[in-house]
């Protein structure tokens, strides 16, 4: 996909301003779009329906021990 | 005495102990061999031999006074340009950063100072580590010093071409999703990705902070060893950093095999990405050597490769978006326009795609950490492929996520790309040996006991002025 077409674009140019994105360029509103898409499959990829809610992210806050720096 | 481009480490080492080679001539060597060749490789973004030189000589009057600090006491190394290096920039090969001068030494610069190694300059990296290779940044791409038409990998390029060129005897490069990895299988050297919090990342501009790791490249499995046991150290400025008893990680290289366990992690490229043949071969030949040299090989399985490179990739976008958005926002053209697509991915994940993958990544880890219960190592591939053109855009961005390195970003596993022939085109092919955490001694073990009996590393590149 090198050129969008005005539809395309209109949505490209909207969800680049939610983003802040103000200052793409038209080739870059297709790398935007590129980038929904492949960001799409890669979360489509991960298979979380086995997380269960007590299932803790790998970084959480931790304090140092008493004694210890931060 | 070999060619001094191709000295290992460890037969310069005890060369420069008992005076029989001299730092400086050394150096001034490298230099020369540097300015003859690296203009049509450019492994250096910022050759620095004035520095050199005075290293050099700071090292040989220490060493003739009696004063001899380790085995890379006088040894020439490269930096990839996202570590720090007081005084001199850090670009990232970005003209985002093209004016950011270090203030102070990264740690692990640090301690290659304090041992006394000579710094021969910045070296070449895909742009903020993620985007490569590009020809539209302020300084060119690192090329295959096997053949220059062909990609040398990412994101430490220049690490893998400088020392794969007999340019550095060792390079410092970072690794995220493959970074140290893939230059090391693409060049034909070793590189090793240490367990998550060995090596500290202070002083390197972060792409991910949770996948970031240091690792050294090198010509030979042993010198890796000799450089990790200069880099690793606690730091308690780096809050991943882990405070472990200090270990020698040369200790188990003349062990053998014999009685080794081995785990073969063949669905990674046999079913879940099928790797080119001749990748495919070169591992599996290896895992014959390895067997013929005692081990016992027994297939593993773990994950699907994509969960691992969807959660590494979920997370990677995740980390770098949020360090990215600033610039993105107000001087997107400043980037490279493949390092603006890979970080725009990032742009699209929510914070629950982020936690999520977090979450998961707990999970792949403690699965496959579950493996080691039977097995001392994991042999499975690095790269899918061999180097692809390097002005083939869509051949490097298709063999880009064909790999099986990620995986051990997300479990933080030590992981280590060992040379392991060659193709018909004459480009280096690769295997990758993956440990326990903090198991890094019986992966240098197993890279030895190949490596010595494989012999793929007496062979280097011929280049051209």
């Amino acid at each position: 996909m090198d050129k969008l077409s005005a539809e395309d674009a209109l949505e490209a140019r909207r969800l680049a301003g939610q983003l802040g994105l103000n200052k793409l360029s038209e080739a870059d509103l297709v790398k935007l779009l590129n980038a929904a898409h492949v960001a799409n499959t890669r979360r489509s990829a991960l298979d979380t329906s086995g997380l269960l809610p007590s299932d803790e992210p790998a970084l959480v806050f931790r304090l140092p021990a008493t004694g210890q720096m931060l | 005495m070999s060619d001094l481009a191709y000295l290992s480490i460890a037969e310069a080492s005890a060369l420069i102990r008992g005076k029989k080679l001299s730092p400086v001539e050394w150096t001034q060597a490298l230099i020369a061999r540097v300015e003859r060749y690296d203009g049509r490789l450019n492994a250096f973004l910022r050759f620095t031999p004035d520095i050199a030189l005075k290293d050099a000589q700071r090292a040989e009057a220490e060493i003739i006074a009696g004063n001899w600090r380790g085995p890379l006491h006088g040894v020439p190394y490269g930096l990839k340009d996202i570590i720090d290096y007081a005084g001199l920039p850090t670009t990232a090969h970005s003209a985002i950063l093209k004016d950011n001068i270090a203030t102070a030494d990264a740690f692990v610069t640090q301690k290659l100072r304090a041992a006394g190694g000579v710094f021969m300059g910045k070296l070449s990296t895909h742009e903020f580590a993620i985007g490569g290779p590009c020809f539209d940044l302020p300084w060119p791409p690192a090329r295959n010093p096997w053949n220059r038409d062909y990609f040398c990998g990412g994101s430490s390029s220049g690490a893998g071409v400088a020392t794969a060129a007999g340019f550095v005897p060792f390079a410092i490069g970072t690794d995220t999703g493959g970074s140290v990895r893939n230059p090391s299988t693409m060049c034909g050297v070793t590189g090793i990705k240490p367990t998550y919090g060995l090596v500290s990342r202070r002083g390197v501009f972060p792409l991910a902070f949770s996948l970031d790791h240091v690792g050294p490249l090198t010509r030979t499995v042993q010198d890796n060893a000799t450089v990790l046991n200069v880099l690793a150290g606690h730091d308690g400025l780096d809050p991943g950093s882990v405070a472990r008893p200090g270990t020698d990680y040369t200790a188990l290289l003349k062990k053998g095999l014999q009685g080794v366990r081995i785990g073969w992690l063949k669905h990674f490229y046999h079913d879940d990405i099928k790797a080119d043949p001749q990748m495919g071969a070169a591992v599996d030949d290896a895992i014959k050597v390895m067997q013929n040299l005692g081990a016992q090989v027994t297939e593993v399985k773990t994950l699907p490769l994509s969960q691992f490179q969807a959660c590494n990739r979920i997370i990677m976008g995740s980390e770098s978006y949020a360090i990215h958005q600033k610039w993105l926002r107000e001087r997107p053209q400043d980037y490279g326009d493949i390092t603006r697509q890979r970080f725009l991915y990032g742009a699209m994940y929510s914070a629950s795609d982020y936690i999520n993958a977090l979450r998961m990544r707990t999970k792949f880890t403690a699965d496959f950490h579950a493996l080691f219960a039977d097995v001392d190592v994991i042999v499975t591939a690095s790269a899918h492929d061999p180097a692809c053109r390097i002005d083939d855009q869509e051949a490097c961005e298709f063999i880009y996520s064909r790999q099986a390195r990620a995986p051990f970003n997300v479990t933080g596993s030590p992981a280590i790309a060992v040379p392991a022939g060659f193709s018909k085109e004459g480009l280096p092919l690769g295997i990758q040996i993956v440990g326990a955490p903090y198991n890094e001694a019986t992966v240098y073990r197993v890279g030895a006991a190949y490596e010595t009996e494989a012999a793929w590393t007496a062979q280097h590149p011929v280049l051209q002025a």
